[in-house]
Parts: C-alpha cells; sequence; structure tokens
C-alpha cells in the first residue's frame, strides 16, 4: 500500500505509513472525511420531554457515601409507577397503530378523539354522565382499532366484522372502565353510592376520606355502621360534638334543650323521637338514610338499630370531594 | 531512484524536499492539528456548524486524532442530536479507540436523553479512565446536577486539573445553563465570574459570563459583558445574536411591558 504523503511502499494490512506515519487508505476514512451524519428533523417534541426528564432530576442509584460528593444532596425526583405507564401507553395503542401504518391524518384524528374522550371524562367525572364519556371514549378507540385491523370486506363477512367491532367496543369500554376503577381504588378514593341524591352529596361523586385526629362540626365524614356483623358504609354530617343533652322530637333537633340551627345533609329525613347524653368523645351524625335498610330486609329492626350518636372508632375520615372539581367550591362554602 | 535513498551520502548533499504551495506562500500548513484548533476555536465560540466542519475535516486527515472525534461527538450534543452522536461515538470508539473524554461524552449523552442510570454508569468508568483531561469530572457534575447533587465538588476537580484554563471554566457554564436550573446558573457564575476577574478578559469567557447573566435576568449586565467580548472579538456570530437578544425593547408598549432589569 502507497503512502499518499512520502509514497514508501507499506505492507498491505498497514494502517499508518512506517516512515511518516501517517495514515493509510481506510474504508472509513472518505466516510468520515464527508462529515457525520445529521438530524433529519429538529425532534422538538422528543427533546423537550428529554428537558422536562432532567428537570425532575433522578435519585443516584448507590447507597450514599460519606464523603465529600454528598455535601449538597438536595434529594431526588418521584418515580412514576410502572402500572401507570403501562396503562398510559395502552391507551394511545390504536392511534400509535395508524401511525405506524403511514396514516398520519387519520392517526392525528383518533387521538384528538381519544384526548376529547378523555377531556370528557376529566369533566363528567364525578357526574352520574360518567358512563357516558367512558363509552365515548371506547367508540374512538374502537373506531380507530377497527380501522388499523384488516377486516376482509366481502358479504359473508359483514356480520362477522360487526360482531368483532362490537366485541372490540365493549372490551375498550371494559378496559377504561377497569382502569378507572383500579385507579380509585390505588387512589383509595371511594364513589358515593345512588342512594345520596342531595346538594351537597350526590351520587357518582368521587371522594377520599381522610382519617384525622379531631372532627368538628359541619365536617362531613364517612361512618361504618356494623349491622349483623356486616359493615355498611355511610357518610354524613357532624352535628354536634362533645357532652350535650341530645333530643330529636318532631324532626327537630334540640342541643341543651335549645333547637338547633344547622341541618344535617338530608334536611327532609325523619327520624323517630329520640332522647340521650353525649359523652365528650362522641358526635352526633344524624344519618341521611337508612343505608342498612337498602341493603337487607331489615324495616324497623334496622330503624332501631341506628343511633345518630357516634363513638370516635365509629367515625373512618373527613370526606373531601375530589370530583366534579367545581363541586370543592360549593363545599367550601357550607359552614 | 527510489525517495527512500534520498537521505543516503551518496553523492552529494540531498536535494531540498519539495515544499507545499502553502508553506511556500507562508500560509499556515492545513494538517490535521490545524483543523482541530480552528473546530476548537469555533466550538467555544458556540459556532457548532462550523466546528463540527473542522473537526470532520481534521479526522478526515487524520483519523487517529482523538480530539477531533471528542470535538465531533461533543458538537452533535449541543446540537441536541443525540441519535447521532451516539453513532458517531461507535464510530470514534472503532477508529480511534475509546478513552477517557469520549466515554464521559456518552455519559454526556445517557444524560441529556434523561437516561440517567446510563449516565451515571459513564460517568464512573469515564472517571476512572479519565487521564489527564478535565472533562469526564465536568460531565459528572453536569449528571450531579441532575441529580440535585454536589456538583460543585467535580467542578472543583476539574478546575485544579487545569487552573489557568479557561476552556474548563466554560464547559462548566455551558454545563449550568443547559440544566436550567437556578441554582446551577448561580454555580456556574462563581466558577466563571472568580476567573475573569483574575485573568485577561477572553472573548470566549466574557461571552459565557455575559450568557449566564442573561438567564438570571440581569439582562443589563449581561448586555454589557457582551458589549466587552464585542470589542475584543467583533466577529463571532454568537455574541451578535447574543447583543439583540439583550438589547433594550423598542416602542411605546415594548417599553411597557417588557421592562428589563
Amino acid at each position: 500500500m502507497i503512502c499518499p504523503g512520502c509514497g514508501l511502499n507499506n505492507l498491505p494490512d498497514a494502517n499508518r505509513c512506517a516512515r511518516c506515519g501517517q495514515w493509510l487508505a481506510l474504508g472509513n476514512v472518505a466516510e468520515a472525511a464527508a462529515g457525520p451524519p445529521r438530524a433529519t428533523s429538529r425532534r422538538w417534541f422528543r427533546n423537550r420531554l428529554y428537558a422536562i426528564r432532567r428537570r425532575r432530576g433522578f435519585r443516584w442509584p448507590q447507597a450514599a457515601p460519606a464523603n465529600q460528593e454528598d455535601g449538597g444532596c438536595t434529594g431526588g425526583g418521584r418515580e412514576i409507577p410502572a402500572f401507570v405507564k403501562a396503562i398510559v401507553l395502552g391507551m394511545f395503542a390504536p392511534s400509535w397503530c395508524q401511525f405506524r401504518q403511514q396514516r398520519r391524518k387519520r392517526a392525528w384524528l383518533y387521538l384528538g378523539l381519544f384526548l376529547t374522550g378523555l377531556l370528557g371524562l376529566l369533566f363528567t367525572l364525578g357526574t352520574p354522565y360518567r358512563l357516558v364519556a367512558i363509552w365515548l371514549l371506547a367508540m374512538a378507540q374502537t373506531w380507530s382499532a377497527g380501522d388499523a385491523i384488516p377486516f376482509l370486506p366481502t358479504p359473508s363477512r359483514v356480520w362477522k366484522n360487526a360482531a368483532a367491532c362490537l366485541l372490540l367496543f365493549w372490551a375498550a369500554a371494559l378496559l377504561d372502565h377497569a382502569i378507572l376503577a383500579a385507579f380509585f381504588y390505588g387512589q383509595n378514593w371511594e364513589t358515593i353510592p345512588y342512594y345520596y341524591h342531595y346538594r351537597q352529596l350526590n351520587r357518582g361523586m368521587v371522594v377520599k376520606v381522610t382519617p384525622q385526629t379531631a372532627y368538628q362540626p359541619g365536617d362531613i365524614v364517612a361512618t361504618d355502621i356494623i349491622y349483623y356483623a356486616q359493615a355498611y358504609r355511610s357518610y354524613d354530617r357532624i352535628l354536634a360534638t362533645g357532652a350535650h343533652q341530645v333530643e330529636i322530637t318532631g324532626g327537630e333537633i334540640y342541643i341543651d334543650g335549645r333547637k338547633f340551627a344547622r341541618e344535617p345533609i338530608n334536611p327532609d329525613f325523619t327520624f323517630p323521637d329520640w332522647r340521650q347524653s353525649m359523652r365528650p368523645d362522641e358526635f352526633l351524625v344524624l344519618p341521611s338514610a337508612y343505608t342498612i335498610g337498602l341493603h337487607a330486609d331489615a324495616g324497623q329492626q334496622a330503624r332501631n338499630a341506628i343511633c345518630p350518636i357516634l363513638s370516635v372508632g365509629r367515625i373512618r375520615g373527613k370526606v373531601d370531594i375530589l370530583f366534579p372539581v367545581w363541586h370543592r367550591l360549593l363545599l367550601q362554602e357550607q359552614p | 531512484m527510489n525517495r527512500r535513498f534520498n537521505s543516503l551520502e551518496i553523492d552529494a548533499a540531498p536535494p531540498p524536499a519539495p515544499s507545499t504551495p502553502e508553506a511556500a506562500s507562508g500560509e499556515a500548513v492545513k494538517d490535521a492539528q490545524y483543523f482541530l484548533d480552528a473546530g476548537d476555536q469555533h466550538f467555544y465560540r458556540l459556532e457548532y456548524e462550523p466546528a463540527l466542519k473542522d473537526y470532520s475535516r481534521a479526522t478526515g486527515i487524520d483519523p487517529g486524532a482523538r480530539g477531533a472525534w471528542t470535538g465531533q461527538v461533543f458538537c452533535l450534543v449541543e446540537l441536541e442530536e443525540y441519535r447521532e452522536a451516539e453513532l458517531w461515538y461507535k464510530k470514534a470508539v472503532e477508529i480511534a479507540g475509546e478513552d477517557g473524554p469520549l466515554l464521559a461524552l456518552r455519559a454526556l449523552i445517557a444524560a441529556r436523553t434523561a437516561d440517567f442510570e446510563k449516565a451515571c454508569g459513564f460517568a464512573d468508568a469515564a472517571l476512572e479512565a479519565r487521564g489527564a483531561s478535565p472533562l469526564p469530572y465536568i460531565i459528572r457534575g453536569e449528571v450531579f446536577l441532575y441529580a440535585k447533587r454536589n456538583a460543585e465538588y467535580n467542578f472543583n476537580q476539574a478546575c485544579a486539573i487545569a487552573p489557568d484554563d479557561w476552556r474548563p471554566r466554560i464547559l462548566i457554564a455551558n454545563a449550568c445553563l443547559f440544566s436550567q436550573q437556578q441554582p446551577a446558573f448561580i454555580l456556574g457564575l462563581k466558577f466563571l465570574q472568580t476567573f475573569v476577574d483574575l485573568h485577561a478578559p477572553q472573548p470566549e469567557t466574557l461571552l459565557a459570563l455575559g450568557r449566564i447573566q442573561a438567564a438570571m435576568g440581569k439582562t443589563k449586565l449581561a448586555r454589557s459583558t457582551f458589549e466587552q467580548a464585542a470589542t475584543l472579538c467583533p466577529e463571532m456570530t454568537q455574541l451578535r445574536h447574543c447583543l439583540r437578544a439583550t438589547a433594550p425593547p423598542k416602542g411605546f408598549f415594548a417599553r411597557l411591558f417588557n421592562r428589563r432589569s
């Protein structure tokens, strides 16, 4: 191999010239001289995602040794659970299929529909219309997935194709519902049951029950009523705390002989006449509905079993309404 | 007669070696080192496209020049072309072999693409094979910035390797600016300001100092720093952009709503 610099005839497998040390013709030298390959697009979106992740930071993987490097340690970022990532990716799968098949316009359309459905779900969360939003979301997913699947358009296949689409819709709706329920369950959120239909506490509302050390009159709390070894969850307002003489006569509440102005969640609820003294660690919680009577055919026995005065142990926690979001403001206005 | 026998003392003194046209006309010989220096000059002036071309020419002339490969990969990282940087890093390792700075650049690619687990591993490995280069310490410091650990220790170590060199300071400033965190800006300012106060002003250091000041919201101060740099080296293209960005707003509404300190 002839050196281009000094003309020395080197051995054929030599990389450098034996005399002047210049690099001999390598296969990749010409390629390197042409310049490195450059990106064809700016990858703006991906780089912004990288920037967000960098800003969030990370936790250094090793156990912290006691040296100078750890002097200014201020903690790391928060880890997203793997199942959340899987759920989010799974929800975007139909649109991703379209992108993969090079149908960009359709993919953006389906992605837009999906995001609109997701937004609708966010708005209807905590209302009875949540199921409608889930159906709309499932419909967008089914449409997208059905478009991505290469169905055979023969007449004999029409019913089979329609059945497959229905099955897809059913599966998507079930999956979305299950994901939402799993998310609620994972966050320890609860849904108000159907027999609550009051202004401050309506069916379908999503609430969070937070145990607290002390409760104030006016707080809405979750209580467990034990009836024949079975616990029934109910949500009601604390009307009074501390040692009082409580009396219910003709549907009116009297505390220490004076008529009480604060109303329970269901002001129309009738309770049999009743009188009792409270201990300091007890709360007056007038029930809004005979929840036990709704579940079991207990009738009058259930009424007798319910006592409006609850001890601290029966109260599970304070109820904070999460969804619908606008209801939080309404709740703050209440006493 | 074969050229390899030119130096033998057979007849008389050998004829003088034919000189290149550049040498004859007094120009610098455009070898790999020339392009490497030109690339470095462009790189520290934040002119990454011309720097990339110069580094590419240097690697074309001398594929064993690790500095040129390092600069080429660094340019691609600074241009946020991480996939290409990773590709070209592999090619550099294939041709020129692995070393500390190149490994540190791999850590930088991983860190900037938010693959922090890899970044930690490569940063540690680069530190073990660093040689005399401060780059592994600087890049480890940048990874520490994302981990919210003590990056200052690493930057101090990098400056201790070359106390009178302005290049590590600029790399530190760039790392701090890229992290987009206010504490990092303060850290970068600390390293650069002390150097600028003690040494003769360089246009590159003044440019980096001005950028940090602008990032911290001290626009007027940054503009005066840029103007000082412009008197030293008016042909820096990045400086023109910076001066334009820190120019006082014109017009009634601009002055009303876009007030700068």
